[in-house]
């Protein structure tokens, strides 16, 4: 009973995915240009909450650096076309890779120190991240910028907002899937069994420095995917978009939405690109009421929106199962 | 040359050492790594502002009037975020001190909006001593902080209400039991730390002049903190001295792109060397 009302309930679950991305794919050309705009940040936004979420939601790692590592991928992405002349999605690639490698770096002394000191050097880390983009200007341009190639793939250029708005509706569906899928495997299980409490994980076997390094890893990887992509949207690059406020933005997401589910990031990103486009006419007040929000939802609802609904929802089965039940013995 | 760097640093130093002082002591007591703290300090900046120039009262009158404000904030919002979160994760608790960050920087930046405000409150000669020639400011800035700083460690080791702090700090428990009242002490805490805030932005606002971004200071107070190793005020207070000396020799001697990195690169060096800071005990 409760089994079938499980899988009839996961069934609805993926149909309604389903449907949202169809009506979206199919919808793509009959938008407007700048709601096209606005659809593809959401995207962009939901592949970087999704590899924040790996790390902080599931493993229970803070970080504040991961627009440090978006900001790697950004530029990595567009120098290994300049300088290596590699094809777009070879150096996405590459450039996730690199991301990945720097949270690598910062998994390290993550294994010596926790809390506190992990906030600071993951602080640390990406304020290092973004003076190094600004400064070394042989390599980045520094504040003067770096023009972003046009990318190609399999001869088709991206180029326009509903190619690109593609490339990030597809990269961001296989990414959530691929996340989705890791959650439940032996690695997502480690991750969860160290953020409830290390000492049973490593209890139980789970071996504490590979897999916190590697949910920093994961986590920066999926950061430098959406930073290589970012660039394309962006065409010219500055370190302005990679410092620390954006690791704040994208850790609000996270949190907002609900830490440690899949849907709690997506909605929390897509909330939070959208917020602004409904506040346009309270422009002032912007930065205000996202703050408020946050500090409200921390205070009110502490696993988040989608906590939220997930409790109504698991409220509303146990009613229908208590009826059935009652019903039951009636009959 | 070195000795005028040197000056520079510890003026820079000594700003640093009361940032990390301010952070430290809301720490221990309530373990509450405080992200609003660079804009308590840039609030205090404003309470000057409206104090001196605005209203035109009398320095001494104003720069007391400015300290009440402080401290007020300082209570104010430890009744808002730190008392409904106080079992909650760290996490949890970063993140809304990461919130008020960002609503009392933008609720300043809709008052006052995105301009620099001069604020020459203290404007002296500068002093020769030899061929030195030191600011008024420098003087008066290293003076003043030096200052708080023994003040505030005077009252942590010598009174009542100080040794209660420390023991809050140690054991909440065992201090609730030898008749501490801890809630109090923790409204206290981050009254004192408002206090110093309002200090800090005081100080550093002839400097920079009064902006909503003065509050980035409080990132150089962080990595202070964590050379001196988070949980000692003496540590806090001779880590921020380190730093103001060592980016001003890195500004000089290396390249001044390198100033701004240097505090990020100790701090993280501290952090995966000798994770309990410098002069840290490790638990």
């Amino acid at each position: 009973m409760t089994d079938a009302l499980r899988l009839r309930s996961r069934i609805l679950w993926h149909l309604a995915w389903l449907i949202l991305l169809a009506g979206l794919l199919l919808l793509a050309p009959k938008l407007d240009v700048y709601i096209l705009y606005v659809l593809t940040i959401v995207c962009l936004n939901v592949i970087l909450a999704t590899g924040l979420n790996l790390v902080t939601g599931y493993t229970g790692q803070i970080s504040l650096c991961h627009a440090g590592f978006l900001g790697i991928g950004a530029y990595a992405c567009p120098l290994f076309m300049i300088h290596c002349h590699l094809p777009y999605l070879l150096a996405l690639l590459l450039g996730g890779l690199v991301a990945g490698l720097a949270g690598l770096m910062v998994g390290v002394p993550a294994l010596r120190v926790r809390g506190l000191y992990l906030a600071m050097v993951t602080l640390g880390f990406g304020e290092i991240v973004f003076l190094v983009l600004h400064h070394w200007q042989g390599l980045t341009g520094g504040p003067l910028g770096l023009e972003v190639p046009a990318a190609t793939i399999g001869g088709l250029v991206i180029e326009g907002d509903l190619r690109l708005f593609y490339l990030f509706v597809i990269a961001a569906v296989v990414l959530i899937i691929i996340a989705r899928n890791l959650i439940d495997s032996k690695i997502g299980r480690a991750f969860r069994a160290i953020s409830h409490s290390e000492m049973a994980a490593q209890a139980s076997g789970v071996d504490l420095p590979t897999y916190k390094t590697l949910s920093f890893a994961l986590s920066a990887l999926y950061a430098g995917l959406a930073g290589g992509l970012y660039s394309q949207l962006l065409g010219y690059l500055s370190p302005d978009p990679f410092g620390l406020n954006e690791s704040i933005l994208y850790l609000t997401m996270v949190v907002v939405g609900g830490m440690g589910s899949v849907a709690g990031p997506v909605l929390g990103a897509s909330l939070l690109a959208l917020l602004p486009e409904f506040l346009r006419d309270f422009k002032e007040y912007q930065d205000f009421i996202l703050s408020a929000v946050l500090l409200v939802v921390i205070l009110f609802l502490p696993s988040g929106i989608f906590g939220l609904g997930r409790s109504g929802w698991a409220g509303l089965r146990g009613m229908i199962r208590e009826r059935g039940l009652t019903g039951g013995a009636g009959g | 040359m070195l000795i005028q760097n040197l000056i520079g640093g510890i003026q820079a130093g000594s700003l640093y050492a009361l940032v990390a002082l301010g952070l430290v002591i809301i720490y221990k007591a309530t373990e509450v790594l405080n992200f609003a703290y660079g804009e308590m300090v840039m609030l205090g900046a404003y309470f000057g502002l409206i104090f001196c120039a605005s209203l035109g009262l009398p320095l001494p009158l104003a720069f007391l009037l400015c300290l009440a404000s402080g401290a007020l904030l300082g209570v104010v919002l430890e009744k808002v975020i730190c008392r409904p979160l106080i079992k909650a994760s760290p996490m949890t608790m970063v993140i809304a001190t990461v919130a008020m960050m960002g609503i009392l920087k933008s609720l300043v930046r809709l008052v006052w909006g995105p301009g620099y405000y001069p604020l020459p409150i203290f404007s002296i000669n500068p002093i020769k001593i030899f061929s030195i020639s030191i600011s008024g400011n420098t003087l008066y800035t290293t003076l003043i902080s030096v200052m708080f700083m023994a003040v505030a460690f005077a009252f942590f080791q010598f009174t009542k209400l100080g040794k209660g702090m420390r023991a809050t700090s140690e054991n909440q428990t065992a201090a609730a039991l030898m008749g501490v009242r801890v809630p109090w002490i923790f409204t206290l805490t981050w009254g004192l730390a408002g206090l110093l805030a309002a200090v800090t932005g005081l100080l550093i606002a002839p400097i920079t002049a009064v902006s909503p971004d003065m509050g980035n200071v409080a990132i150089k107070g962080f990595a202070a903190g964590v050379m001196g190793g988070f949980e000692s005020v003496p540590g806090a207070i001779l880590g921020g001295f380190l730093l103001g000396v060592a980016e001003s020799l890195a500004g000089s001697y290396i390249s001044t792109a390198f100033k701004d990195v240097i505090a990020f690169l100790v701090l993280v060096a501290v952090l995966v060397i000798k994770p309990a800071g410098l002069f840290g005990v490790k638990e």
